[in-house]
């Protein structure tokens, strides 16, 4: 604390100009620090990418009031044992009650979108641990419901990020809305093209959600339902050919970087990898994982690929515990169903969940600006607005502003107000000013 | 919604541009005026298109900056005229109005208007409190109290004479 004070108060009083690197060198060097979505989504994605998981139920032993949930966090590249380093992270949010179920929709530039049972999403930034609760989508959570499903992606065109809700009703009508964090309301899309996701979660890729369909009334059942963000426009992709087996339990996802199928055959998945996006042809089966326990027993616990590295080694989030599967291996694969855990990737970022500060134009006028009104203000408030806060200070303690000010004040005449001084020759000098206007 | 540019039958003969602004109304603009935005006038430059989609202008702060842009594309006003225009301009006009309009000039680059705004902004607020700022501004205080006060006691005199205002 006292070095604080000892920093803030020397600078203006000894007025040693202190190296002023220039704003563009120092936002380079920023861009080059660690949680920023630039350097991130520059870099291979592998390198920086996190795995976030936790038990989906929320532990007992809670604070009286403030719940919190645990969820781990670690780097996942290289992928060995070895490597699976975790570091604890707590998810917070005071509305979240100890037997919710807590899901993570998934996660996008460095956001993670957590529903809680079911009908609480939180946008959650785990490395600046910043949350926002979003306003209730107004779906009635009546009796009539199938499944309720979500995603969660970026908006590029409008720089926005959305959640959207699939609903299905016992009568199988999917009810589809949209939220957006710029305009944090919820609208309802009525040209869902049919089917049933049978309550399989969205997933994000090229600025479009993705979904598994199925579509009873036609020949081939399956397909991907793309969901594109920014024009909230439908389109069909085709799913790889899994052969004969007609009964197969299909889940979309994305690994890799690639829009990825999960094939849950009875006694093993089928990993396929849409190589080339959109080009149906680059399907392409990269691993087999076999199963030791016929997941079909148990309903609601699904292994899921969550991330394949460069020598296809494949991290699966086996419903209760995390394995990594390496084909070149045989290795058991452990299977409890006592409790759930569920995971999704993520990368560190600085974006926050709380765009709103921005969303009002005028609130965050740019430092230019501020500059620009600044220099055209008297001494003694400029003396006063360093206390406003300490970018204020800095900025107006620059040799930069101090220029700028200058400038404006010999530019124009009209601001000039000269000032006379005097005082006595002899000890204590006592000097006045006086302003001739 | 059009607005037709009032500025009489010699510059609605000439070239005109659509600007829409983010909330959908639409202003008819003559060319000359357009153009003493910089950022317009790159646009028209590059694009054949005559309509431009302002996305982070509404529709009042447009009209202003339109009106401003067009008194001084026209040619018939003494430069005496436009300056006590500008005046009048800027008076009486609320400091939040006065950010939106200070916003669109940094978007649209109209540079002259940009300091009249700014100076009218200086002039509004170098009487106010630090907290006055801070909210206007939205500008979380990040000084310890005791920061703040060594911060204050470092210039004492230029708290200590005039009634500072906090509205």
């Amino acid at each position: 604390m006292a070095n604080d004070i000892e920093v803030i108060t020397e600078a203006p009083k000894d007025s040693l100009p202190l190296p002023n690197l220039p704003e563009e060198i120092i936002e380079e060097i920023l861009l080059r620090l660690p949680a920023h979505l630039k350097v991130s989504t520059r870099n291979n994605t592998y390198a920086h990418n996190k795995l976030i998981f936790g038990s989906k139920r929320l532990p007992w032993d809670l604070y009286t009031c403030s719940l919190r949930s645990t969820v781990y966090s670690g780097s996942i590249y290289p992928l060995t044992d070895e490597n699976l380093f975790v570091e604890r992270v707590w998810f917070y949010y005071p509305c979240v009650e100890q037997d919710d179920l807590v899901w993570l929709v998934g996660s996008c530039n460095g956001l993670v979108c957590v529903s809680v049972s079911p009908e609480i999403i939180i946008l959650w930034n785990p490395t600046t641990r910043k949350s926002k609760l979003l306003p209730d989508s107004g779906t009635d959570l009546g009796f009539d419901i199938y499944s309720m499903s979500y995603g969660f992606g970026y908006d590029e065109l409008h720089d926005d990020y959305k959640v959207v809700e699939n609903f299905e009703t016992s009568l199988f009508e999917i009810h589809v809305k949209v939220y957006s964090l710029r305009t944090n309301s919820w609208k309802v899309l009525s040209n869902w093209p049919g089917g049933s996701t049978f309550g399989g979660p969205g997933k994000f890729l090229h600025g479009a959600i993705h979904w598994s369909v199925c579509q009873f009334d036609r020949p081939v059942e399956w397909v991907i339902v793309s969901h594109d963000l920014a024009m909230d426009a439908f389109a069909e992709l085709l799913m790889p050919n899994f052969g004969d087996n007609d009964d197969v339990r299909v889940e979309v996802n994305v690994l890799g970087g690639c829009l990825a199928v999960y094939c849950e055959h009875n006694f093993y998945m089928d990993v396929w990898l849409m190589k080339k996006y959109g080009v149906s042809k680059s399907w392409t089966k990269v691993v087999r994982i076999p199963f030791f326990v016929d997941f079909r027993d148990h309903e609601f616990v699904r292994p899921s690929p969550l991330s394949l590295s460069m020598d296809g080694k494949i991290l699966i989030n086996y419903g209760s515990n995390l394995q990594i599967y390496d084909s070149s291996k045989t290795q058991p694969h452990l299977f409890s169903t006592t409790i759930e855990i569920d995971a999704t990737t993520y990368f560190e970022s600085l974006v926050s969940p709380n765009l709103d500060d921005e969303i009002i134009i005028g609130r965050a006028l740019p430092k230019e600006t501020i500059t620009e009104i600044l220099v055209r203000l008297p001494v003694k408030s400029l003396l006063r607005f360093r206390s406003v806060s300490k970018g204020w200070l800095s900025l107006i303690s620059s040799s930069h502003f101090v220029k700028a000010h200058l400038k404006v004040l010999t530019k124009n005449n009209a601001y000039i107000h000269d000032k006379l001084t005097f005082g006595s020759t002899t000890f204590p000098v006592d000097l006045y000013t006086l302003s001739t206007l | 919604m059009v607005t037709t540019d009032e500025k009489g039958p010699l510059t609605a003969k000439k070239k005109s541009v659509i600007i829409r602004s983010c909330d959908g109304d639409e202003f008819l603009v003559s060319e000359s005026a357009a153009v003493l935005s910089t950022s317009l006038k790159k646009i028209l430059e590059e694009k054949e298109d005559r309509l431009i989609h302002l996305s982070d202008i509404d529709n009042k702060t447009l009209a202003m900056v339109i009106a401003y842009l067009s008194t001084h594309a026209d040619d018939g006003l003494s430069d005496d005229l436009k300056r006590s225009f500008d005046q009048e301009f800027v008076s009486g006009k609320e400091f939040d109005v006065l950010k939106y309009l200070v916003l669109a000039t940094d978007t649209l680059q109209v540079t002259c208007l940009c300091y009249t705004v700014a100076k009218k902004m200086a002039d509004i607020m170098k009487n106010k409190l630090v907290e006055w700022v801070r909210r206007e501004f939205d500008i979380q205080n990040d000084y310890t109290p005791e920061a703040e006060a060594e911060i204050r006691r470092l210039d004492a005199w230029a708290w200590d004479d005039r009634q500072l205002e906090d509205d």
